[in-house]
């Protein structure tokens, strides 16, 4: 072998632990860059694949009439329009009352659009059969041959239920932009044959578009909102905006993000430490280097050595990382789409992760190391070989701005100055600080934040404990009823109305939600998180249509009903809530805006608060009302999201360990290059009667200065980050206001400390087991 | 170049100062600071074994200045790191300012090195971050030591005005110098040097050889310096001729160069 690729393998093993740190970042940026990148391709064709599958209908308009269909058929880019009926009742499966939704479903055909996939059964071939989406028949333990009741005008009617099935509209099943998580066994869909759907109460008409192959999709998204505006839609939509689809998007988006963010950390900090430790390696050896210039090699072939360590170090991690990937991308692809029942799972091989992966490793490997390996070749021969080569040394900037510091010991002046010795190198630790940091902000900021919306949503803002939804308006006799119910202490009827919001700016699908004037079902917060109250004259309308609307106070908003027919209410203030986006105004006022016929024969809610003690059982009793056809409590939602959360928690546990593992390997590199730069002057200290346990405890203070150093700014980063990071996720479905707790400040800083403790122990160890007899007789580098 | 203030710490107990040529005393026996006996020290194991030492026995007396001269190889600095509880002997007694130092664990060499034995290597290894002053002051710092002290080492070696200059600004004559200001700053009873001079030119070293000689001769610190050099070996008390990790012979030099007259 080559004497150099000889010596390069041995000072590879010489400095393992490094190079270990060095292959491990590299490793783990490549295998989580391949991870992500191919879930994010894989999730993206999966969900493509369904939307192909069972022709997802482009753009959804409801609340239009049947006569403007051909207005849009006729609209340039435009292929087909389906037209359906869907309708909002309840539903009772075996006594449990649930809100659900009908959607019209021929018989005998397929539609044109949104069509379903029967897993299970057959389609219905009568109108007293249905399909179950599989959400709703997981959650109620239903199939074929069971049967179930569905709220029609006319009362309960049975149903036996023929098939289950799957729909590309609700592979997240949510009833609206608006309540993206409800729990399937509260809100459900089932398909059914028009002529039934059409005795259900408040049915909504929709047109169904589908674009004609290679159409311009953003053009005609937008050619049709206007559309759906002039034509009355009390909402429009468009793929993307579908309620599944944009609850969905945020999580693929997520694996785009991070598909970017892990290599950018990963190998950015795998690079700096091939930076700082070639530089501690070309230092060390000018000697040599300058007897192998002063014998005549190429400078070239001591940039290609030097370099070669970054080089192997990058290939080292970044191929096995690369193939760790592959299989990364198809197990989160294959648990990620199993978790969420989606029906169909497209795992493909994409060899250009693996080689883009390598490509960014090697990128690494050669510009890391290159400024150090062309410094050694510039050296001039004499010059490298002359005997001394002493450190420049200076008065630390502390005892330049604090001169008193210039009176301590001197012990403490060897800490002080030790800092900025190598500054480049100081540095890379005080990033690494701020990168643990960081991580561990971003992990536990994530958890604070979702933690306070829960509370904020569930405690501040819904303060119902059970909605029921009832077959007709709310009668003053049913409201006595359920006063009257044991356990509750609080019933007031709310009417929740499907209005399109609209202004010259835009167009918005929401529900206005009117509550008597006083109510105690909910608590309204502007943006600041003052409380206020429900204006007896005027809406309050949630922030995020602030913008999408171009609103402010004091201006009006049109608002049209399922029926079509519009008013003009003027917007009293704003809202802030971190799910959905909806508009609240006193039933009075809906009333008197929108016709006091048209809201009452839309009040079907009764919020009920009770005593706290056995909801359920409450919930059994207000079930068993006449007229009663859904009950949901809120505490469901509540498990729901705790559920959802735990998939979360699982996500931010992994975070934190590589976040660890990152700033870990990072500290150590340069901890360690920065001790062994001076393992000769400490030896000698040894010598003159420095116990190793003084020693190690100086370099511990030095390091845990430097901690102390990256704490600030690693916090002020770490919460700029996390503010990105939340903002990222925020939408008009979720608003993320960070929140971080003082606490999880603190625990930020005490990682970062234990980072660096962590980091000191095999180096402290090393210094231990020094061979002082060799090492005295060394010239320090 | 002005001698130690009498301020240092006071091994008076353990160190006599060496008797004025042709007093009565000049020839009186005068204890052994340095006691060998059947010393060996082997590296490695099996077939990569080395014995540096193959049964040294050797007397030093206190307050000479002693040579030990061998080429490469010879185990001379092999002897000085034992002598100085910088690596245990594999076997043998070796007794040094009465402390035995067979069977010493870690901390007590630490102790005993810091209490007993100043370094002078051939690199300085000075602190590169740390003023001429501050490196003897650190130094000074571990036996209880203080500014005064380490003022009046560099004094001693002549570098007073460079208290305030990093290692950086010293030429390597001066480092070297600051290193032995290092090591007397402690007032050790025994002085150990591995080629002091190594690293240095010809008037570089004869001061820093007139140095060692000061140190021998007003304090009564027994200096033993390896060298490789036989020039340098004029200037000893005593010559210990070393080969094959074995004391050949053991010379007294009734008549010692000065420094200034060393040549090499």
């Amino acid at each position: 072998m080559n004497p150099l690729r000889r010596k390069l393998f041995r000072e590879m093993r010489r400095h393992r632990g490094q190079f270990a740190a060095i292959v491990f970042m590299a490793l783990l940026g490549t295998a989580l860059f391949g991870g992500s990148f191919d879930a994010w391709r894989n999730l993206q064709a999966s969900y493509n694949q369904v939307f192909v599958d069972l022709n997802l209908a482009d753009y959804t308009m409801a609340g239009v009439a049947s006569d403007k269909a051909q207005t849009v058929a006729a609209v340039n880019g435009v292929a087909t329009v389906v037209e359906r009926d869907v309708a909002e009742t309840g539903l009772d499966i075996g006594g449990h009352l649930l809100a659900g939704r009908l959607v019209g479903y021929p018989l005998g055909q397929a539609p044109a659009l949104d069509r379903i996939r029967v897993d299970t059964g057959s389609l219905p071939d009568g109108p007293d059969q249905v399909v179950v989406e599989k959400h709703l028949a997981g959650a109620m333990g239903l199939a074929p041959g069971s049967t179930l009741k569905v709220a029609l005008a006319s009362g309960w009617h049975q149903v036996t239920v023929s098939g289950i099935g799957v729909s590309a509209e609700y592979l997240w099943p949510a009833p609206s932009r608006q309540q993206i998580l409800v729990p399937s066994d509260e809100w459900g869909v089932v398909f059914a044959a028009p002529e039934l759907v059409d005795q259900a109460p408040s049915v909504s008409h929709q047109l169904l578009v589908g674009y004609a192959p290679g159409a311009d999709r953003a053009a005609l998204d937008s050619q049709l909102s206007q559309l759906a505006t002039n034509l009355g839609a009390t909402d429009s939509f468009s793929r993307a905006e579908l309620a599944s689809n944009a609850a969905l998007k945020e999580d693929m988006d997520g694996f785009g993000e991070m598909s970017f963010m892990f290599p950018m950390l990963f190998l950015g900090a795998a690079g700096l430490t091939v930076y700082v430790l070639l530089g501690r390696l070309v230092r060390a050896q000018r000697g040599e280097i300058g007897v192998l210039l002063a014998l005549g090699l190429r400078r070239r072939a001591i940039v290609s050595h030097y370099v070669s360590f970054g080089l192997v170090a990058a290939l080292a991690g970044a191929i096995p990382g690369a193939l760790i990937g592959v299989g990364l991308g198809d197990l989160v692809t294959t648990l990620y789409t199993g978790e969420l029942g989606i029906p169909t799972r497209v795992v493909n091989f994409y060899p250009d992760t693996p080689l883009i992966g390598i490509g960014f490793g090697l990128l690494m490997g050669v510009l890391a190391p290159l400024a150090p390996a062309v410094r050694a070749a510039r050296m001039s021969p004499g010059e490298a070989m002359r005997a001394t080569s002493v450190s420049v040394g200076e008065i630390s900037l502390a005892e330049r701005l604090v001169p008193p510091l210039r009176r301590l010991p001197e012990r403490w002046k060897l800490i002080v100055r030790g800092i900025g010795r190598n500054r480049l190198r100081s540095g890379a630790t005080v990033l690494g600080i701020v990168i643990a940091i960081t991580l561990v902000l971003v992990s536990w900021g994530l958890l604070d934040t979702t933690q306070v919306l829960v509370d904020q949503q569930f405690v501040q803002i819904e303060r119902q404990s059970i909605e029921l939804t009832t077959l007709g308006p709310v009668s003053n006799s049913l409201l006595a009823e359920v006063t009257a119910t044991p356990g509750v202490t609080a019933a007031e009827p709310v009417a929740r109305l499907t209005v399109g919001l609209s202004t010259a700016t835009g167009s918005y699908g929401t529900q206005l939600v009117g509550f008597v004037q006083d109510t105690q079902m909910h608590g309204f917060l502007a943006p600041g998180g003052a409380a206020v109250q429900l204006p007896a004259s005027g809406l309050l309308v949630d922030d995020a249509l602030r913008s999408k609307l171009g609103l402010a106070s004091g201006d009006n908003v049109t608002v049209t009903t399922s029926d079509g027919s519009k008013a003009t209410a003027v917007v009293a203030g704003f809202v802030h809530e971190p799910l959905g986006a909806y508009a609240y105004g006193a039933l009075p006022y809906v009333r008197q805006v929108l016709g006091q016929q048209s809201v009452d024969s839309q009040t079907r809610s009764v919020m009920v608060r009770t005593d706290g003690a056995a909801s359920q059982t409450v919930r059994d009793a207000l079930s068993k009302l006449p007229g009663v056809v859904a009950v949901v409590r809120s505490d469901s939602l509540k498990s729901l999201l705790d559920q959802f959360m735990g998939l979360f928690y699982v996500f931010v546990g992994v975070m934190f360990v590589l976040g660890a593992l990152l700033a870990f390997a990072l500290i150590y590199a340069t901890i360690s290059a920065n001790v062994a730069e001076r393992s000769v002057e400490l030896a000698n200290l040894r010598a003159s009667g420095m116990s190793a346990g003084q020693i190690g405890r100086m370099i511990t203070t030095e390091n845990l200065l430097l901690a102390t150093i990256g704490i600030v700014p690693g916090l002020i980063i770490g919460y700029l980050v996390s503010a990105e990071f939340m903002a990222s996720f925020s939408s008009d479905l979720f608003a993320f206001d960070l929140v971080i707790r003082p606490l999880s400040f603190v625990a930020a800083a005490l990682a970062a400390v234990l980072a660096v403790g962590l980091s000191l122990v095999p180096t402290l160890r090393a210094v231990g087991r020094v061979d002082l007899g060799t090492v005295v007789r060394e010239r320090a580098t | 170049m002005a001698g130690l203030a009498s301020k240092f710490r006071d091994h008076s107990d353990k160190r006599q100062p060496p008797p004025e040529s042709g007093s009565s005393d000049a020839h009186a026996p005068r204890p052994p600071v340095i006691t060998l006996a059947d010393v060996h020290k082997r590296y490695g194991e099996g077939a990569a074994a080395v014995d540096a030492l193959r049964g040294v026995d050797l007397e030093i007396p206190s307050g000479v200045f002693a040579v030990l001269l061998g080429p490469s190889g010879s185990g001379k600095t092999t002897l000085l790191n034992l002598v100085g509880a910088i690596e245990p002997p594999s076997s043998g007694q070796l007794i040094v300012d009465g402390v035995d130092l067979q069977g010493l664990d870690g901390g007590a060499q630490t102790t005993f090195r810091r209490e007993h034995i100043g370094f002078v290597f051939q690199f300085f290894n000075l602190i590169p971050t740390l003023t001429a002053l501050e490196n003897v002051l650190l130094v000074a710092e571990l036996v209880g030591a203080g500014r005064s002290e380490a003022e009046d080492a560099l004094a001693a070696v002549g570098l007073a005005d460079r208290a305030d200059h990093f290692p950086s600004a010293l030429s390597g004559g001066e480092q070297q110098r600051v290193a032995v200001a290092r090591a007397v700053v402690k007032s050790p009873p025994l002085l150990l040097c591995d080629e002091p001079t190594g690293s240095l030119d010809l008037a570089t070293g004869q001061q820093v050889l007139a140095t060692l000689r000061e140190m021998n001769r007003k304090r009564g610190i027994t200096v033993v310096l390896v060298t490789h050099n036989q020039a340098i070996a004029t200037m000893a008390d005593t010559v210990v001729h070393m080969g094959s990790g074995l004391v050949t012979a053991v010379e007294p030099n009734a008549n010692p160069r000065p420094a200034t007259e060393v040549v090499w």
